[in-house]
C-alpha cells in the first residue's frame, strides 16, 4: 500500500498559511470594533467558516488526499448543518 | 451519575465499531470484489457504520450535558436555570431515532442474504437495496422529531418531519418489494431460517404501515402515547429485528458450531414464536386505538378482554423461546457440511466451523461473477 | 510482511474527527438556541471575557497547527531534527494557551463566578446560560488540548528515536490531524464567545 506518490508540502505553502490566517483572524478582531449589530455575527461566522476551510484544505492535507476523504468531509458538514437547520424549524418559527 | 457515564463510554464502543467496519469495508475486501459486488449484508452493515458514527456523539454529548447539570449545575435542561427541556428532547431523539436504524438495518441485510439462499435465485434488484440502505441511513438521519409531537414544536418544524418521516418509508418499501420479487419463480426450500425470514417480511410490514399512520401528524396526536405506539415498536423492534436475528442464528448456525439442529424442533419454534407474538401486540393496537394509555398496570374494564389475549400471547411467546433454546443448546445434531443452504457468498466457501484465519487462501471474485450467482 | 495500511489509518482517523465534529456540533446547536433567546444577555455577558487574551490564544493555536504542519514535512525530508524541534515549539504554544487559560478561568473563579457557585446563582438566566456554556465550552475544548498535548509528545519521542520516520509516519499524520482539529473547535469557539460584543 505504499506505492502512492507522496505529497510533500513546503515550509513556504504553511507560512503563507499561517500568515492568511492570523491576518484573517485580526480582521475579525478588529470587526468587532465597529458596530454593525445584526450583522457582527454573521461576519464573524463567515471568516471563521473561511478559517476552517483553509485549515482543512491545508493543514490537514485534505486537497493532497483521495477525493473520497473530501467527499465524507463535504457529507458529514452537509449533515451537520442539516440537523441545525431542522432544529431550528422548530425554535425560529415557534 | 455513574450510569449516565456508563452509557457514554458504552457510546465509545459503538462508535469504534461503525469506525472499524467503514475502514475494513473501504480498506480490505476482497480482490475483484468491487462496492457494488459486496453481498448486502456487509452493505447494510456499511450504513449501520455511518449512523453509528454520525449519531452517537450527539447522545455523547447530551450525557456530558445531563452530567454538566447534575454535577456542576450548568442546566442546559434546567427551566430553573434558564435551560430548555425540549432541547434535551431534540438532541435525546437526534440519536434515538437513528439507533433504532442501527437495529433494523442488519436485520434488513440478514434476510436480504437468506431470501436468495433459500429460492436459490439471484436476488432481485441488488443495486435497489443497496442504495436504499443509504438512504435510510441518510432520511432516518432527520425524522427524530416526530417522536415530539406533542411537545409543542412549532407547526413548520412538525410537518417538516412528518414529510420527512413518510420519505423513509419508500426505500424500506423498496426493500421489501425487492424481497418478495426475489422468490417470485424460485425453488423455496421451506427450511427453518426462511421461515422467520418471511415472518419478519410479514411483522415488518405490519410495523412499517403502522408506522406511517404514527408518522402522520393528525393520527399521532390521536394515538400518541397509546398501546398502538408499544405495538408499532414492538412489530419493529420484536417482530423484525427480533425475528431476524432467530432467523440469522438459524442461518449461520451450522457453520458456526460445525453441527446442524432439528428442523422439526426449529419449525415448532417459529410456530409458537409467530403465534405467540402477534396474539401478544396485535390486540394492543387495538386497545391503544381505544385509548389505552402505555406504561401504565392497570386499566379500564372495556380493555379487559385485549389485555387477556396480550397475556397468552406473551406465555405461547415464551414457549417458542424455550423450544428455540433447547433446539440450539442441543448437541445431537448431526455433523454440517460446509454449505448446507447452497449459499453463494465467501462463508461457504469454507469449513464448518471455520479455521483460524477463516481462509487459507484469499478468496477472489472473478471478473463477471457477483455475490448472488444462482442457477 | 507486516501488514500496513496508511491510508486505512487516515481514514480511521478522519472518521473519529467526524464523531468529535459532531460531539462539538452538539454543544454549537445548544449555543445556537440559547443564544437566540437570550441575546441581548449573551451581548452584555461577553464584555466579561478578555477579547485580547482570547487572540492571543487563537494565534497561539494557528501557530501550533503551522508547526504541526510543517513538522510532517520535515520528517518526509528525513529531517529528524527540525521535525522535533516544530513539535516541541506546537507544544509550547499549547503551553500558552493553557497558562493564559488558567489565568482567565483563575479570575473568574477568584470574583466567585464559576458553575454552581453562589454569584452565578443570582445572575439572570441569560446570563447563567452564557457563562455554563463558556465554561463547558472551553473546558472541554481544554481536555481535548490535553488529550492532544500528549498525543504529540509520544510522537514526538517516536520522532526522536526514529520510530516515525521518512518511511513511516502515518503516526505523526494522525496526531496532526488530531491537533488541527483542536485548532478548528477554538476556531469557531473563540468569535463566538469572545468577539459578540
Ligand atoms: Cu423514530
Amino acid at each position: 500500500m505504499q506505492t502512492e506518490s507522496v505529497h510533500i508540502t513546503p515550509y513556504r505553502t504553511y507560512a503563507w498559511v499561517l500568515i492568511a490566517l492570523m491576518t484573517l483572524t485580526l480582521i475579525t478582531v478588529t470587526v468587532t470594533w465597529i458596530n454593525l449589530s445584526a450583522l457582527t455575527v454573521a461576519i464573524a461566522l463567515i471568516i471563521a467558516t473561511v478559517k476552517a476551510y483553509i485549515v482543512l484544505t491545508y493543514f490537514m492535507h485534505l486537497k493532497f488526499e483521495s477525493s473520497l476523504f473530501r467527499v465524507f468531509v463535504a457529507m458529514v458538514l452537509m449533515i451537520y448543518v442539516l440537523v441545525i437547520l431542522f432544529t431550528l424549524s422548530d425554535y425560529l418559527l415557534r | 451519575m455513574a450510569a449516565v457515564f456508563g452509557a457514554f463510554v458504552l457510546g465509545f464502543s459503538s462508535i469504534l465499531t461503525g469506525l472499524n467496519f467503514i475502514v475494513t469495508m473501504h480498506r480490505m475486501r476482497a480482490p475483484g470484489m468491487t462496492f457494488f459486488k459486496m453481498p448486502l449484508f456487509p452493505w447494510a452493515l456499511y450504513a449501520t457504520a455511518w449512523i453509528q458514527v454520525l449519531a452517537t456523539p450527539i447522545v455523547g454529548i447530551t450525557l456530558l450535558m445531563i452530567i454538566a447539570e447534575r454535577w456542576l449545575r450548568i442546566g442546559f435542561f434546567d427551566p430553573s436555570l434558564g435551560g430548555d427541556p425540549i432541547l434535551y428532547q431534540h438532541l435525546f431523539w437526534i440519536y434515538s431515532h437513528p439507533a433504532v436504524y442501527i437495529m433494523i438495518l442488519p436485520a434488513m441485510g440478514v434476510i436480504t442474504e437468506i431470501i436468495p439462499t433459500f429460492s436459490q435465485r439471484r436476488i432481485f434488484g441488488y443495486k435497489a437495496i443497496a442504495i436504499s440502505s443509504l438512504a435510510i441511513a441518510l432520511v432516518g438521519y432527520f425524522v427524530w422529531a416526530h417522536h415530539m409531537y406533542t411537545s409543542g414544536m412549532s407547526t413548520t418544524a412538525r410537518w417538516i418531519f412528518s414529510l420527512l418521516t413518510f420519505l423513509v418509508a419508500v426505500p424500506s418499501a423498496i426493500k421489501v418489494f425487492n424481497w418478495v420479487s426475489t422468490m417470485y419463480k424460485g425453488s423455496i426450500q421451506m427450511a427453518p431460517p426462511f421461515l422467520f425470514a418471511v415472518g419478519f417480511i410479514f411483522l415488518f410490514m405490519i410495523g412499517g404501515m403502522t408506522g406511517l399512520s404514527l408518522g402522520a401528524l393528525a393520527t399521532n396526536i390521536h394515538v400518541h402515547d397509546t398501546a398502538y405506539v408499544v405495538a408499532h415498536f414492538h412489530y419493529i423492534v420484536f417482530g423484525g429485528v427480533g425475528f431476524a436475528f432467530f432467523a440469522a442464528v438459524y442461518y449461520w448456525y451450522p457453520k458456526m458450531f460445525g453441527r446442524m439442529y432439528n428442523f422439526k424442533m426449529a419449525n415448532w419454534s417459529f410456530v409458537f414464536l409467530f403465534a405467540g407474538f402477534n396474539l401478544l401486540y396485535f390486540p394492543q393496537f387495538v386497545i391503544g386505538i381505544m385509548g389505552m394509555p402505555r406504561r401504565y398496570f392497570d386499566y379500564l374494564p372495556q380493555f379487559t378482554f385485549g389485555h387477556q389475549l396480550s397475556f397468552f400471547g406473551a406465555l405461547l411467546l415464551v414457549i417458542g423461546i424455550v423450544i428455540m433454546l433447547i433446539t440450539l443448546a442441543s448437541k445431537k445434531g448431526a455433523k454440517a457440511p460446509d454449505n448446507p443452504w447452497g449459499g453463494r457468498t465467501f462463508e461457504w466457501q469454507i469449513p464448518s466451523p471455520p479455521p483460524v484465519e477463516n481462509f487459507e487462501v484469499m478468496p477472489e471474485l472473478k471478473e463477471n461473477e457477483g455475490p448472488y450467482d444462482y442457477k | 510482511m507486516e501488514h500496513r495500511d496508511d491510508i486505512g489509518a487516515k481514514l480511521g482517523m478522519w472518521i473519529f474527527i467526524f464523531t468529535e465534529i459532531l460531539l462539538f456540533g452538539g454543544l454549537f446547536l445548544v449555543y445556537a438556541i440559547m443564544r437566540n433567546r437570550y441575546s441581548v444577555e449573551f451581548h452584555q455577558c461577553a464584555h466579561h471575557l478578555n477579547a485580547f487574551i482570547g487572540t492571543v490564544n487563537t494565534i497561539a493555536l494557528l501557530v501550533s497547527s503551522a508547526s504541526v504542519a510543517m513538522s510532517i514535512t520535515a520528517v518526509q525530508k528525513g529531517d529528524k531534527k527540525t521535525a522535533v524541534i516544530l513539535l516541541f515549539v506546537t507544544l509550547l504554544c499549547a503551553a500558552v494557551f493553557m497558562v493564559n487559560k488558567y489565568f482567565e478561568w483563575g479570575h473568574k473563579f477568584s470574583i466567585g463566578l464559576y458553575p454552581g457557585s453562589q454569584l452565578m446563582l443570582t445572575l439572570n438566566h441569560g446570563s447563567i446560560m452564557f457563562f455554563s456554556l463558556y465554561f463547558f465550552m472551553t473546558g472541554l475544548h481544554m481536555f481535548h488540548l490535553i488529550v492532544g498535548g500528549i498525543i504529540l509528545t509520544i510522537v514526538a519521542i517516536k520522532v526522536q528515536r526514529g520510530a516515525v520516520n521518512a518511511g513511516s509516519y502515518v503516526l505523526l499524520e494522525n496526531g496532526g490531524l488530531y491537533w488541527h482539529l483542536v485548532d478548528l473547535i477554538w476556531i469557531f469557539l473563540f468569535p463566538l464567545l469572545y468577539l459578540i460584543t
